[in-house]
């Protein structure tokens, strides 16, 4: 069975295709829980709600999942959006890319 | 693919075509059809303002965020069918609607990006109300343009965030949004452009230094080519600024107001799109839009061809401004076919790949 971690870990495949830049270094994945059946729930945001990319982005999340978790009787991924996404939640090594590093 | 979105798309899209060849019609070119006073209504409200209505009723995923594409393109409908004025009432419609999801969006969301997306569909919402009122079009076409430079430029200062610039930065940009505002009031009260275009080459040098594309240029691939897109389009903005500072009141007519006109819609605006429908389209039509280096050369015949537009816009050559404009045109289905094209490949080797491993 797939750990949080791991599935975090794949999670890194998703990649913003304008940033280059993938979804956990930006700082959009809230929480991957995976409860004692195996079932896998996906806490996510987006960085702005008037962005179509919601939908195509829990789409390529719940693909990733689902490719390194084959067994999980289920995947679900929801778009939360309260915390509201704020640019500290970006990784040191996406600040690096995006903005030249932190001050 | 998400068949209920199809018909808004294929309709906006099916205004870009008689769009493009109601501008042919209009620089010179011997076409039947009889719609060349269609072109600024179509590109304006049934093409960018529909795809941008799309976009936002996807983002929301609430019913009633698309009453605004649906009066876009009853409005079309109307305005090719020979009923004029109703299709003015339309794309009023239209563009009030969208003017109360920006609200919405601004009231559960509050940021300086939310409320200047709010600006640009209050732009849109006076150019509308001036055209419903019959107004000509050099007084409000500059709201059209007003519309567009602050939809993109709220979702660019959305964007910078990630660059963390310090909150001058973005108060300046907040301001210019404004003066924006200040610049077309004046176009159409007093027919002084030069306020606007000092406007324009701020925001431009603005987008220039701050935007995160000056970052995502050195990658590889489609963020690379993203960032092209929009770098260039910046300059495009800045050239469109200048053209009006020089020109004056000249900008009210003739080759001034196309040239100026034109490196916003084109230069500024298509390069957006080229640069953001393989990143958009697949968000909203659920198919993806591969990226290959192939989409350069698109990229490439629209600056060239805008290059030679402006250039015989100067030098009052209208013969070879009709063929620079042939070649804006040709830009535009040249980007379609590829992008389409690449989407084909892709299905063609995923087809070959599932068969082989059968």
């Amino acid at each position: 069975m797939a750990t949080s971690d791991e599935i975090r870990e794949a999670l890194k495949g998703v990649i913003d295709p304008e940033l280059g830049v993938n979804i956990v270094d930006l700082g959009l994945v809230y929480g991957v829980d995976v409860a004692p059946d195996g079932a896998i729930h996906v806490r996510m945001t987006v960085t702005s709600p008037a962005c179509p990319m919601g939908q195509w982005l829990t789409k390529e999340v719940e693909k990733a999942v689902a490719a390194h978790a084959l067994f999980a009787p289920s995947v679900k991924v929801e778009i939360v959006l309260d915390p509201p996404w704020e640019p500290s939640m970006m990784s040191d090594e996406a600040e690096r890319i995006l903005s030249g590093g932190r001050p | 693919m998400k068949l209920g979105r199809l018909p808004f798309l294929a309709a906006a899209f099916a205004s870009l075509a008689i769009a493009a060849w109601a501008g042919l019609e209009r620089i010179g070119f011997s076409l039947s059809g009889n719609v060349g006073f269609a072109h600024g209504p179509l590109m304006a409200c049934a093409f960018l303002g529909t795809l941008i209505g799309v976009e936002r009723a996807v983002a929301r995923a609430q019913a009633w965020t698309w009453g605004s594409p649906l009066f876009g393109i009853a409005g079309s409908a109307c305005l090719l069918g020979g009923a004029g004025h109703a299709a003015t009432l339309l794309f009023l419609a239209q563009a009030v609607a969208f003017l109360a999801v920006t609200f919405d969006i601004a009231r559960r969301w509050p940021s300086a990006h939310a409320f200047i997306a709010w600006l640009a569909a209050l732009a849109w919402v006076i150019g509308n109300l001036l055209q419903a009122g019959d107004k000509p079009m050099w007084s409000l076409v500059w709201w059209w343009a007003a519309f567009l430079i602050l939809t993109i430029a709220s979702e660019r200062l959305e964007m910078s965030r990630l660059r963390r610039l310090p909150e001058k930065a973005t108060r300046l940009f907040g301001g210019l949004c404004g003066a924006l505002i200040g610049g077309c009031l004046l176009c159409t009260a007093t027919m002084s452009y030069r306020p606007l275009g000092a406007v324009l080459i701020g925001m431009a040098i603005w987008l220039g230094i701050y935007d995160i594309a000056r970052r995502t240029v050195r990658l590889d691939g489609l963020p690379k080519f993203t960032a092209v897109c929009l770098l260039s389009g910046y300059a495009w903005l800045g050239t469109a600024g200048a053209l009006l500072l020089a020109g004056g009141a000249r900008a009210v007519a003739g080759p001034w107001y196309d040239a100026s006109l034109h490196c916003v819609f084109l230069g500024f605006v298509m390069s957006m799109i080229f640069g953001h429908a393989p990143i958009i389209l697949p968000a909203v039509l659920d198919q993806a839009i591969p990226f290959h280096r192939g989409l350069y050369l698109p990229l490439i015949v629209l600056h060239a061809s805008l290059l030679v537009r402006v250039g015989a816009d100067l030098l009052n050559a209208p013969v070879l401004k009709a063929w620079a404009g042939l070649g804006n045109v040709v830009a535009i289905a040249l980007f379609i076919v590829f992008a389409a094209g690449g989407r084909l490949a892709q299905g063609i080797a995923s087809g070959r790949a599932s068969s082989a491993s059968a």
